[in-house]
């Protein structure tokens, strides 16, 4: 793509490629969106991307959560390399962080769910190869259970201890730190 | 884009499975948190989650410094056999591809023969380790 450009140039190059929920939504999105996704940046290489993309694993209520996560972030990067050749680099610097701040404020905002769709987001982000949604909605569930015992973590997320008895025992054996 | 998923309770109320989370999203949440949160904590919840924590290529890196909360705890409390122990367990897990250790107050000469046997380290970073002589 040719650096700068007018707006329109830049419209007219954007190739668009459809995606398709589970449940048979379609979602139109720049190539530029879809291939922060490496799975689709793959497809796309390989030229299977003609007449949609289809994301048996995906619903549409994710997926359009998923889309504008990567809308925002492909603007993004797109915004940062566009206006370096434009502003003087002090400017630059200022633009960079005003996008980089904005870009933290919507990441925020982006992780205010609950946690099914906190769970469903990780799947999309790890099927779909997105490093940047799965870091970010990893470090939600991190800072979640940080300080937290294996029972309070179990509680948290509904999860039940299927430990075999001999993982307890090799547990208790390997690790006098835990269980106090 | 609005999904109009308005009348989904259901489906939306529906509790997820948080033992079936992809290996690549543990892996991604106990890098995140750390050997000793790992090792007490989040690597201990259920069969799936301590698979994963005992996966080699997680414990490339040991960070054990008074910035983590229970090391610091634990070396003001004299329980320094217990963090050299947890520090043993991360370098037998690490099936020899631990290549970075940083510790603070609680290494002896023990536990840097432990690793130094072990493991090919490329960076060993000790803070105010006063028992070490070697």
């Amino acid at each position: 793509m040719a650096s700068a450009g007018s707006g329109d140039e830049k419209a007219a190059a954007a190739a668009m490629i459809t995606l398709i929920s589970s449940d048979n939504e379609k979602f139109e999105v720049t190539e530029a969106t879809a291939t922060l996704s490496q799975t689709i940046r793959h497809m796309i290489e390989d030229g299977c991307t003609d007449g949609g993309v289809p994301l048996p694993n995906v619903t549409s209520k994710i997926l359009a959560r998923v889309i504008e996560y990567c809308k925002k972030h492909a603007t993004a990067a797109a915004g940062e390399e566009g206006s370096s050749s434009s502003f003087s680099d002090a400017a630059f610097l200022e633009v960079d962080r005003a996008f980089l701040e904005e870009l933290e404020e919507f990441d925020d905002a982006f992780l205010e769910v609950d946690r099914a769709t906190l769970f469903d987001l990780i799947l999309a982000a790890n099927y779909l190869d997105i490093k940047g949604l799965l870091n970010l909605t990893c470090q939600k569930v991190a800072d979640s259970v940080k300080g937290k015992t294996p029972e309070q973590i179990r509680e948290m997320y509904n999860i039940v201890n299927d430990l075999t008895p001999e993982e307890e025992a090799e547990i208790r054996r390997e690790t006098q730190w835990a269980f106090e | 884009m609005e999904a109009g998923g308005d009348a989904e309770p259901a489906q939306a109320l529906l509790a997820r499975d948080w033992s079936e989370l992809p290996l690549d999203a543990l892996t991604s949440i106990f890098t995140k948190l750390g050997a000793v949160e790992v090792l007490m904590g989040a690597g201990l919840v259920c069969h799936s989650w301590l698979f994963a924590a005992k996966v080699p290529s997680l414990w490339r890196y040991l960070n054990m410094t008074k910035d983590n909360n229970v090391v610091k705890e634990m070396c003001s409390s004299g329980a320094r056999d217990l963090l050299c122990a947890m520090a043993k367990e991360v370098v037998d897990r690490s099936s020899g591809q631990l290549e970075v250790f940083i510790g603070e107050e609680f290494v002896d000469d023990d536990l840097i023969k432990y690793i130094g046997g072990r493991a090919p380290l490329k960076i060993l970073h000790l803070i105010s380790c006063f028992t070490v002589l070697n």
